[in-house]
């Protein structure tokens, strides 16, 4: 890499020295050559994440206690059935059907039901999705999603019976 | 006085410098300087690129051919557990064949023995070579998008009754994802 240049030879004399001097640019461009492979090499294109959730209440645990029981839990479900949506709550009182649209799950109204039930209940956190066994994994992913975009992240996931 | 052989008599010498008098007119010089500004404009952006992009926890999960994985906004970042396959043929745990997909999902029967066994047996190990740590039970479901959720439930199964109950789903993130214990707390 010549042409980075230097500063010029003294013109002789030794009285005047020239204000204006170049750079040296070689260093600089090969640290960024040298930072330009590093990070080419080690760059991972692929952003793989994860989504966690708690144990869900009927899978076995290693732990015996059983958990306190409280009266004040909303108990807010949202079962993933081949026809849509059932958002539920204590008791098992019915908040909101969600029928599919055609094939597509209306994730838009789950997300507009969970934000509604965010503002009645600011204080739960807690839900649980459970999903019928033909329903496919990414439909699980997608509902899981949207109740973390509500801040309804102590999610737990379980089955159900068919 | 030595003898001189005689040369070219230099026309008028005190005119030397003068550039019409002297030979050929103009002199060119041959060394050209490489333009560098546009070369370390275009490093310095590249730079700045591959840094944004730069993970330092590099890549845990190996993306195989056979599975998709769903696509997640809200999402953390992933730590190093053991990783169970799920595709449409196969389950497989840390690249070990356990079953086929169709036989576990044919099975009326909620537990599969043999992911059982081998979850347990890599507890043993976590545990042989970790004395005296407290077992986490952390693992990441890397499934295909499209399978049954029956098949990740009893893989779900399968884990918990290995002692393996914190379950992470493996998601391709759509946005940045957040570190452990970041954010969700401001609403």
């Amino acid at each position: 890499m010549a042409g980075g240049g230097g500063a010029p030879p003294p013109s002789g004399g030794g009285g005047k020295k020239p204000i204006d001097f170049d750079i040296n640019l070689v260093p600089f461009i090969d640290l960024m050559s040298a930072m330009i492979s590093f990070l080419l090499i080690t760059a991972v294109w692929t952003q793989i994440a994860k989504i966690d959730v708690k144990q869900s209440p009927n899978m076995p645990s290693e732990d015996s206690t059983p958990p306190p029981q409280e009266e004040e839990k909303l108990n807010l479900t949202v079962l993933i059935k081949p026809s849509g949506y059932t958002v539920t709550k204590k008791g098992g009182t019915v908040i909101k059907e969600i029928e599919t649209k055609g094939e597509e799950f209306d994730v838009v109204t789950l997300g507009e039901t969970l934000k509604q039930v965010r503002a009645e209940h600011p204080e739960n956190k807690d839900v649980q999705v459970t999903a019928e066994d033909k329903v496919r994994y990414d439909e699980l992913i997608k509902v899981m999603d949207e109740c973390l975009k509500h801040e309804l992240d102590g999610i737990s996931v379980a089955g159900v019976d068919t | 006085m030595p003898i001189k052989k005689p040369g070219k008599k230099p026309f008028a010498p005190w005119l030397k410098d003068f550039k019409a008098l002297s030979k050929g007119g103009k002199k060119h010089t041959k060394a050209a300087d490489i333009l560098l500004t546009p070369l370390i404009d275009m490093f310095v952006l590249l730079v700045v690129f591959l840094i944004m992009n730069f993970s330092a926890t590099g890549e845990l999960v190996t993306i195989s051919k056979d599975i998709k994985l769903p696509k997640a906004s809200t999402t953390k970042m992933l730590e190093r557990a053991p990783i169970i396959q799920i595709s449409a043929k196969t389950v497989a745990v840390e690249g070990f064949k356990v079953g086929d997909s169709d036989d576990i999902i044919k099975d009326e029967d909620l537990r599969v023995p043999q992911l059982t066994d081998k979850l347990q047996e890599m507890r043993k190990v976590d545990e042989m070579m970790h004395p005296g740590a407290q077992f986490k039970g952390q693992i990441i479901i890397n499934a295909d998008k499209d399978v049954e959720f029956k098949l990740v439930r009893k893989v779900m199964m399968a884990s918990a009754e290995a002692g393996y109950t914190a379950i992470n789903y493996a998601v391709l993130s759509v946005g940045p994802a957040k570190k452990e214990g970041e954010g969700g707390e401001d609403g």
